[in-house]
């Protein structure tokens, strides 16, 4: 009943609101027919029909005002207010196109800038772990000397993991994971797939319950081997299209025992690894258990660890490092004592290598954000300056503060609202191209989406943006008092030396941040003109990798020396390939950072290498056929930093027996130019030693380097080709020419350094047109005083001069207050430098002057339209 | 002669309305006039006030209208009380009631 009744009521008010025209025409009626009854009983009485009328409209009070009060007990008063005020609102932003154009694009690159950063941030770093209690969820790292500034951590052994997983005391559950490879085959082509090995605690550590089936059993895994597999959420809806029938069925693993599908495991999986195709168990080997070599070399694990309630990270950690301590006395040997030179720490978290960047780009787009409400405000404040005119005949005409808060606030909500539509869309796109590049940058992590969080932020920014804008100029209007007179002087004089002022300080604000930001943007731009500008100490521009991994290589060829064999088949193979100058073998790949480091780095290659490289012998000789691996040649930098005044030929190049000095071991032949294989920014990085390695011993894995002057593309698909003459059962696992890959190495840098020139740009246009806004308003409102400077004999030069002065001591103070805070500020970006200072003069010089060049023509501008006044024309106004 | 304030005490209105219209639907002249007519020309409401009341009345469901002719030939809006409004005014009355009651009784004995 009382439902029933609401509805009717919500539906009367509903036709009230749509229809108000029926309901208009029937208080019309209804209030003439009762003028008409009343007329026609004083004709009765004896009247004129004119009299009566006259009588019966008396009696009747102010019809209009009687109509407003019926039209307020309608209850649709605030929807058709709200409307009117909007009809207005549109209406009059429509009139003043180029400001709310201005106001519209300049909110909206900041949302967008802003909400796409801010995404990535969240997305990436603070975003917690999908799982229970996610602060008491650790994975333990080893810190290492040598590495590269963003990954000084490195990954646990196995040992690490069957050590820990027995401390119950610390810990409620462990459990290790290790990324994976596997090709399907199908005729020539080869997919490979990326997955990962887990022991069995790993699901239950990270509270993953199964979608379908079930999760491994401690047996499958220890002693295994479990020939199962788990897929993950994705992959089963993708490519199995959710079948439920899926469990059961085999998954054929190039050249392995196929694979039975047991289960299926939730979405909340792809943070740990966005691109995991399978989950199998892991199987633990030899070199695994051995503690000499599985402890601190062999760090491929991610070792995840539960905090035990009331076990502090710093407990943990401090009970870890005591457990290392007492290996490296009780149990470790010679050559683990050795590798444990270089070994310093562990800790729980690595920082994501964006990290830094991410940080950067938050600062920036908050600096951007904050010019672009100063420049709002200022054009916010100009523009109501222009409109007192029209808000005092509001205001003596009855209209409230409410009212004319309301009209504010409408007009003002209608920008932020255009602006917050434009800067989603923005920030979709811009979520888009960052995904684009992540893939590359980190192709493990979830693509980044905006979400709540992002999205409650910039709704609440709005509100703030929609409140500022609207009240602050009519707060500068009611503190200054001006909206209560309308005096003569009201279309000429300047409103207040308060809302000067603050329009003042906005634009110094702007030009301070902006100069900020262009210092910024500048150093970073120096830095990567320094980074492409780094000798690569190779020739990388017609060389082409191709990768075989173990995983290929050892299930087919277990003993060394069928191997040996397989290398050496190999290499003939690659020299037949036509247009072929040059092959050589190395057992690491090209610049990948994630090789430990010491002191220095061994790289072990085919005595080739250095031709196929192009990279000149300085000193004694490099490798020839025949040299055992005892042979080593060492780079420039290992000779600079070890041997600084003297050759070190005819030394060892062990650093324990180096620091004993001198050895009767052949030890180094030669001294090679510096190559950066480690990537371009690891110039001044780890020393590398090559040792030679013959053909005739056996790798499991290595790179085939050829230097050949065909097409890249080509000879990849030769390589290939041939790689499956020698043996079907092989293939690549990747192939890339080297000066894509070397290029690749720079992508994080590059886009981070553009999207700060964006972000620096963006503000110094912002920054342009706020100088802009305020000269202009200022020569308008100051037409009289010009006006009469002329008639008085003022000359052009000296009007010209005065409004640029003006320009120039806004600027001025501006880049003074910007550069003070460049130099504090800079420092946090000496991380991110390269060859570098944090103060670099040309950086500050060059800012500085592209300042100056741009805030002169934003005040020559204003200036222009001064001197064009006409002296009788601005009096006349008077 | 008693000198009665014109001007209606707050929310008095709505009363009186419903008050007129327990005897029946009938239109807004006829509220008015009845209105005068009973409280013998002592109440003296600007007609036009009606007007907004009887909307607020109508917007609470207490009042319902129709269009019909009145009686001298023209189409009018014909105001009747709905249950709600019945209620209301029953509720109202005895409210006022006891407190002109409370008042005068007390104003008596200050007189006293």
């Amino acid at each position: 009943m009382i439902f029933l009744e609401t509805v009717y009521r919500i539906k009367n008010w509903f036709l009230n609101l749509v229809r108000p025209g029926k309901r208009e025409r029937e208080m019309k009626v209804e209030i003439e027919s009762h003028l008409e009854l009343d007329k026609e009983r004083s004709i009765r009485s004896g009247m004129t029909p004119a009299e009566a009328r006259k009588i019966s409209l008396r009696q009747f009070g102010h019809v209009d005002g009687l109509k407003e009060e019926c039209r307020d007990s309608w209850g649709t008063r605030v929807v058709t207010d709200l409307i009117r005020d909007l009809r207005y609102s549109i209406r009059s932003l429509w009139k003043s196109k180029v400001f709310s154009f201005a106001v519209v694009t300049t909110l909206a690159l900041c949302i967008g800038a802003n909400t796409t950063v801010l995404s990535a941030l969240y997305s990436l770093i603070l975003k917690p772990l999908p799982v229970e209690n996610p602060e008491r969820l650790v994975q333990l790292f080893n810190v290492v000397e040598g590495r590269l500034a963003s990954d000084r951590a490195s990954k646990s052994s196995w040992n690490q993991y069957s050590e820990l997983r027995t401390r119950k005391d610390l810990f409620e559950g462990c459990a290790l994971r290790v990324r994976k490879t596997k090709a399907i085959r199908r005729d020539t082509v080869v997919r490979r797939l990326n997955g990962y090995g887990v022991s069995s605690e790993f699901f239950e550590l990270v509270n993953a319950k199964p979608v379908l089936g079930r999760f491994f059993l401690p047996e499958e895994v220890d002693p295994g081997p479990g020939h199962v597999v788990v897929l993950p959420q994705r992959v089963w809806e993708t490519e199995y299209d959710a079948d439920p029938n899926v469990l059961g069925q085999q998954i054929h693993f190039d050249a392995e025992a196929s694979y039975a599908i047991i289960g299926v495991a939730p979405r909340s999986l792809e943070t740990f690894d966005y691109e995991s195709r399978f989950i199998i168990p892991y199987h633990v080997t030899a070199r695994d258990r051995n503690p000499a070599e599985g402890r601190y070399q062999a760090w491929s694990f991610d070792l995840w660890l539960r905090l035990k309630p009331g076990v502090s990270r710093a407990m943990a950690l401090q009970q870890i490092r005591a457990m290392e301590r007492r290996w490296y006395e009780e149990e470790a040997d010679a050559d683990a004592r050795n590798s444990y030179k270089t070994y310093k720490d562990v800790a729980f978290d690595r920082p994501h290598p964006l990290t830094g960047s991410l940080y950067l780009l938050e600062g920036g787009s908050l600096l951007v954000l904050l010019v672009g409400c100063f420049n709002v405000m200022t054009l916010i404040v100009s523009r109501s300056n222009q409109r007192r005119l029209e808000l005092t005949i509001r205001s003596s005409l009855g209209a409230g503060q409410s009212s004319l808060r309301r009209l504010m606030l409408c007009e003002c909500s209608l920008l932020v609202a255009a602006a917050v539509c434009l800067g989603m869309t923005l920030a979709l796109s811009g979520t888009y191209m960052v995904n684009e590049y992540l893939s590359v940058l980190s192709p493990m992590t979830v693509p980044i989406s905006l979400d709540y969080a992002t999205l409650f932020i910039t709704l609440a920014m709005t509100i703030g943006l929609v409140g500022a804008m609207g009240l602050l100029p009519l707060e500068i209007f009611r503190k200054t008092g001006f909206l209560e007179r309308v005096d003569s002087s009201q279309r000429t004089a300047s409103v207040s030396g308060f809302s000067r002022r603050l329009s003042d300080g906005m634009v110094v604000g702007q030009v301070a941040i902006a100069f900020i930001m262009l210092v910024g943007a500048g150093l970073l731009f120096r830095s990567f003109q320094n980074v492409l500008a780094v000798d690569p100490g190779f020739d990388a521009s017609q060389i082409v990798e191709g990768r075989l991994d173990w995983g290929t290589i050892h299930p087919r060829y277990k003993k060394r020396s069928d191997a040996a064999v397989l290398k050496q088949r190999v290499h003939a193979a690659m020299q037949e390939i036509p247009g072929v100058e040059s092959v050589s073998l190395s057992m690491h790949n090209m610049f990948s950072a994630d090789q430990r480091g010491g002191e220095f780095v061994g790289h072990l290659v085919s005595p080739e290498f250095f031709t196929t490289m192009n990279m000149p012998i300085i000193e004694g000789r490099g490798f020839q056929q025949g040299d055992t691996d005892q042979v080593k040649v060492v780079d420039e930098l290992f000779a600079r930093r070890f041997f600084p005044d003297r050759s070190p030929i005819g030394y060892e190049a062990d650093v324990n027996q180096l620091l004993a000095s001198g050895n009767a071991a052949p030890g180094i032949v030669g001294v090679v130019r510096r190559a950066n294989l480690r990537g371009l920014e690891d110039r001044d990085g780890v020393p590398i030693v090559y040792r030679s390695r013959p053909l005739k011993d056996g790798w499991w894995e290595y790179s085939i380097f050829l230097r050949t002057s065909r097409p890249a593309a080509s000879v990849m698909s030769d390589m290939r080709a041939k790689i499956r003459e020698v043996d079907p059962q092989l293939h690549l696992s990747y192939t890339r020419p080297l000066d894509a890959a070397l290029d690749e190495m720079l992508v994080s840098r590059r886009g981070m350094t553009l999207l700060l020139l964006f972000f620096a740009g963006l503000a110094l246009l912002l920054s342009l047109i706020g100088v802009y806004a305020v000269l202009s308003y200022d020569v308008a409102q100051r037409r009289r005083e010009i006006g009469i400077r002329g008639a008085i004999g003022a000359n052009r030069s000296e009007v010209l001069g005065m409004v640029l002065r003006q320009g120039a001591s806004k600027a001025g103070i501006g880049l003074a207050l910007g550069f003070l805070a460049s130099l504090y500020l800079t420092r946090f970006l000496e991380k991110q430098l390269f060859d570098v200072a944090a103060v670099d003069p040309w950086t500050y010089i060059v800012a500085g002057l592209s300042f100056a060049t741009v805030a002169l023509v934003a005040s020559y501008l204003p200036a222009r339209r001064a001197i064009r006044i006409d002296p009788l024309e601005a009096l006349r106004v008077e | 002669m008693k000198k009665v304030r014109k001007e209606l005490l707050q929310g008095t209105l709505d009363l009186l309305i419903l008050k007129a219209l327990s005897t029946g639907q009938m239109h807004g002249w006829d509220i008015s006039k009845r209105i005068q007519v009973v409280s013998k020309d002592r109440l003296k409401l600007k007609q036009g006030s009606l007007y907004p009341a009887l909307h607020r009345l109508e917007n609470r469901d207490w009042i319902k209208a129709e269009w019909g002719v009145s009686e001298a030939g023209r189409s009018a809006k014909f105001y009747e009380l709905t249950k709600k409004g019945k209620a209301q005014l029953q509720e109202e009355k005895d409210h006022w009631l006891s407190f002109a009651e409370a008042m005068a009784s007390v104003l008596k004995m200050e007189e006293s």
